[in-house]
């Protein structure tokens, strides 16, 4: 040791000096800390004894393992990365899609609320099912239209093409079942078109001016609706006929140059076949022309196979449009 | 080799050896308590250190983390993280100037409130030094510990100790000698 050294030491010595004094700790005092430090002593020994306590450690211990375990790997950690993003990614997209339900067209999040209708009409098979989901939309629609002219808006055509085309689409899909369900179905679409019509009514008196065009032609389209779903209640047949019918017109209308045969399957409604066409009611398996007179009647050359081929007997209303 | 003096009881100790746990505090109670008390300056809070010291060397027997070699060393540990931790976390009371400061028998009164308060600054000044430091001079100027049982406390070589010494013994006189500047 250096003198420096020494003299520090002895300047150590003496200036802690003063600290050195420690009052004794009170007998009474250190009994009773003894006591509760012996008290807790006990419990240790207890606990020790019980397996509980040492698996509730290890069970924290455990799952420390796992985290750690999760930390070390990388392929573990891209895992739970990639679960934790997918957890993020469904509670978002469940939250816009639940957002957007509220919004109207020509708003931000309204392609969402269409996406998000034909994803849900896409994973539901039944006909039935479909065509309740389908009238739900149509009344969505006259809903959209009527608070956006309630706010002096239009609305565009695209709105305009939903609606009809979710009117067809309940049209066909009714036309799919057999003779006992097509009568409620009828109902249903009779009702909703009703209704839907009435409101119309009411828009009416408050039409901003360049909507009226749109809405008279909505009404038009209505009560066509209406007249179908009453002429189905009384002759399913005539009713499927002119579905048929309906739905060749529009593709055409839609595709000008191409020839459609009848048979032909339409987006988004599925090929399955009309009870009335598939020969399964009529018993001879053979597929018959229209029923309905004045609609292929035996003897008038038509070929039973093509009924829509736009040739219905004489009847001219049955003739498509060019 | 050195053997370890304190093998025998710690065996018992890991057993929960309710004699061995009350030699324990028997052996190191007052002694803590002291080493808390010249490092706080205040009996409460010095049997507060004291009794948390032993409350957390049974917690760490219950979690199987206690000492495997020398438990002074590891008791001791705990005390001085308990104060360190303590002035860490507040600012540390001003103590006040009591009225009636107790005197040894046959003593000066005006010496003994120089030394209380030499006493108070003293504390001060030393808690201005780093744990270590503080640590390693406590033990050595105070508590009387040799070098190598301060090493094994502080989990540092002897050298390193040593240095902790006089860097701390140096740093003190510096603020002392500060303390008495402003006080002239």
């Amino acid at each position: 040791m250096t003198e420096a050294d020494e003299r520090l030491d002895e300047f150590g010595k003496h200036a802690l000096s003063p600290l050195r004094a420690a009052p004794p700790l009170d007998p009474q005092e250190a009994a009773r800390l003894k006591q509760a430090y012996l008290v807790q002593a006990n419990t240790l020994r207890q606990s020790v004894s019980e397996p509980s306590t040492y698996n509730r450690v290890n069970e924290r211990s455990k799952q420390r393992r796992i985290f750690w375990f999760i930390q070390q790997r990388p392929l573990f950690r891209f895992i739970a990365a990639g679960l934790i993003a997918l957890v993020i990614l469904f509670v978002g997209s469940t939250f816009t899609v639940s957002a957007a339900q509220a919004s109207l067209p020509g708003q931000a999040l309204y392609p969402l609320k269409s996406w998000s209708e034909n994803v849900r009409l896409a994973l539901v098979l039944s006909p039935q099912l479909r065509l309740n989901l389908v009238l739900k939309y149509t009344n969505r629609r006259m809903d959209e239209i009527s608070q956006l002219i309630s706010s002096g808006q239009t609305f565009d055509e695209q709105t305009s093409d939903r609606f009809q085309q979710e009117l067809d689409d309940a049209l066909q899909l009714a036309a799919q079942l057999n003779d006992t369900q097509i009568q409620s179905a009828l109902i249903q679409i009779r009702n909703h078109a009703e209704s839907q019509g009435m409101t119309v009514q009411q828009l009416i008196g408050s039409l901003p001016p360049q909507a009226e065009p749109a809405i008279l032609r909505l009404q038009d389209r209505l009560n066509e609706q209406v007249q179908l779903s009453s002429i189905g209640e009384k002759d399913p047949k005539e009713f499927r006929f002119q579905v048929h019918e309906r739905q060749l017109q529009r593709k055409q209308d839609k595709h000008p140059d191409k020839t459609y045969t009848p048979g032909t399957t339409l987006p988004g409604i599925s090929a399955t076949p009309m009870p009335g066409e598939d020969g399964d009611n009529n018993g001879n398996g053979k597929k018959e022309s229209t029923q309905v007179p004045g609609h292929g009647e035996p003897g008038n050359d038509q070929d039973p196979s093509q009924p829509g081929n736009g040739n219905h007997g004489q009847n001219p209303t049955h003739t498509p449009k060019p | 080799m050195k053997t370890n003096p304190d093998q025998a009881i710690l065996e018992r100790v890991k057993r929960s050896d309710t004699a061995a746990l009350e030699e324990v505090f028997d052996t190191y109670s007052q002694g803590i308590y002291r080493y808390a008390y010249r490092l706080l300056g205040d009996q409460d809070l010095a049997k507060e250190c004291m009794s948390e010291t032993f409350s957390r060397f049974l917690g760490a027997l219950q979690r199987n983390s206690g000492p495997d070699t020398y438990l002074q060393a590891y008791l001791y540990r705990i005390a001085h993280n308990w104060v360190t931790d303590y002035y860490r976390s507040k600012t540390p009371p001003t103590l006040p100037l009591e009225d009636n400061i107790p005197a040894s028998r046959g003593s000066d009164p005006n010496q003994n409130l120089e030394s209380q308060l030499t006493a108070t600054q003293l504390r001060q000044a030393i808690m201005l030094l780093t744990p270590d430091q503080r640590q390693a001079i406590v033990l050595k100027y105070l508590d009387d510990w040799e070098n190598d049982d301060i090493a094994r406390t502080m989990n540092k070589p002897v050298g390193a100790v040593k240095a902790l010494q006089h860097r701390g013994l140096e740093a003190l006189r510096r603020i002392l000698v500060r303390i008495e500047d402003i006080e002239l």
